[in-house]
């Protein structure tokens, strides 16, 4: 043990009740799921600063479950990737299927848990940009008041554009869910790796429902990890309505309205590198769903 | 924090900080001749460890995560006979991992052998090429080519799976 360093209490509740207790005991804990960004973060330990005491997430039993009903594919925040994965292509959605396989390896895929990733305070990965390209909803437990209540949102209104976390100190996120909607066409792309160079990486998810060539729901999300989470709502009524293949013309405007629009929330934080990333990505997703609507005639 | 465990099946009872890494427990306060990276955030992937038998990163793993369980290192693995597998893939094919990444990289291809008892058999070997070398990239040691690791993977398989026939 290092000497002066203060070793943090840890909490491990087993049900909401008891988390509900725990939380009303410690007044600002660090909520610990997987714990593999936590553990990642250089310096962690031994630190004499960061250390508050610890919620241990993971003994809680509705937090690890995963369940289906007509309309959605419900998973608990503290389901893994890995388990996710096993859950297989028939039943997750293809995007959120990429984007967790393009996530580590499998070994570290079974430490990480889909809540964990979606709560990182500043940090957004790929599995965020996936869940809110196909409208994701997460359930927030709040324990602000003697009375813990739940709510769902759509997991665009958990981040701010500048990617932070509108979470609150004594609310945790305990479900996510995602519709059976199968988007016709996905593409999910990542430029570097945004855990080893977060402030040049590029994250791009799109969802796109059609039928016989006419785009009837168009959901593109933008992530520059540590500085952009960007869901152009303008691009989505924009795209209804169009016919695919979209000409070059309407390619190049697409560019040009989310660049412009990046550049307008993001101003200084973002790279060169981070834009001419975004254009290429943009550019590529939809000669992507050009080629898949053709080879669809 | 008082911890109970089992590293390399010797029951040890551990005075250490609630969130100290499993890497550094096992580097300062086991003495054994165990030393494991400790990269401090940049995921170079040599501190791999097994508890409960499954493959873990021990510098993600906090230290009141291992109360109750049992751990496996490198040196706890070789005296497995499911080390003689791997050991002789890397003979049969003249390929090693260097020194600095060799225990990691080996409990990576024994965490693929074990999931090619999960996995259906589709392809010979159960896992295909890609998944191999994804696998392996864990670890950010360049010493062995992607052939070179996919050559090891498939030698070891086939020793594995001769064991399995014989149920051993």
């Amino acid at each position: 043990m290092f000497e002066g360093i203060r070793s943090p209490t840890v909490h491990m509740p087993k049900s909401l009740s008891e988390l509900a207790q725990s939380i009303s005991r410690v007044p600002d804990p660090t909520f610990f799921a997987g714990g593999t960004y936590i553990m990642n973060q250089k310096g962690y330990y031994p630190s004499y600063s960061s250390h508050s005491d610890i919620i241990y997430l993971g003994g809680i039993s509705e937090f690890q479950q995963i369940t289906r009903n007509d309309k959605y594919l419900e998973f608990g925040s503290i389901v893994t990737l890995q388990q996710l994965l096993s859950v297989g292509k028939q039943v997750l959605p293809k995007l959120l299927y990429d984007a967790i396989e393009k996530t580590g390896t499998a070994i570290t895929r079974s430490q990480m848990t889909i809540g964990g990733v979606v709560c990182i305070k500043q940090h957004r990965l790929l599995v965020c940009g996936a869940l809110a390209a196909l409208d994701a909803d997460v359930e927030i437990r709040s324990f602000r008041t003697n009375k813990p209540t739940s709510k769902w949102v759509p997991i665009k209104e958990l981040y701010k554009n500048t990617g932070l976390i509108t979470l609150k100190k004594q609310e945790v996120v305990s479900k996510i869910r995602v519709s059976f909607e199968k988007e016709t066409f996905s593409y999910f792309i990542t430029a570097q790796n945004p855990m080893i160079k977060p402030e040049e990486a590029v994250i791009l998810s799109v969802g796109c429902w059609y039928n016989q060539s006419v785009i009837n729901q168009f959901r593109m999300c933008i992530i520059f990890p540590i500085s952009l989470f960007l869901i152009p709502e303008e691009l989505s009524l924009m795209m209804n309505g169009t016919i695919i293949p979209l000409s070059t013309l309407q390619i190049e405007k697409v560019v040009k309205v989310i660049i412009e629009k990046l550049s307008a929330v993001a101003q200084d934080d973002i790279s060169f590198i981070q834009i001419e990333r975004a254009k290429r990505c943009i550019e590529a997703s939809l000669h992507a769903l050009n080629a898949q609507g053709l080879a669809e005639r | 924090m008082k911890i109970e465990c089992t590293i390399d099946k010797i029951t040890q009872t551990l005075y250490v900080n609630s969130n100290k890494p499993l890497n550094l427990i096992l580097n300062e306060d086991i003495t054994s001749g165990r030393n494991l990276s400790h990269c401090d955030g940049d995921l170079c992937g040599n501190c791999i460890v097994m508890i409960d038998d499954k493959v873990v990163l021990s510098c993600l793993t906090p230290a009141f995560l291992i109360k109750g369980k049992h751990i496996t290192t490198f040196e706890g693995f070789r005296k497995t006979r499911f080390w003689h597998d791997i050991e002789r893939a890397y003979d049969d094919t003249h390929l090693h991992p260097c020194s600095h990444c060799f225990a990691s990289k080996t409990l990576i291809f024994e965490s693929l052998l074990k999931q090619i008892k999960k996995t259906e058999v589709i392809h010979h070997h159960g896992l295909d090429e890609e998944t191999i070398v994804g696998e392996m990239r864990l670890n950010t040691c360049a010493c062995l080519d992607a052939q070179e690791m996919i050559s090891i993977f498939k030698a070891a398989a086939a020793y594995r799976r001769k064991r399995r026939v014989r149920g051993n």
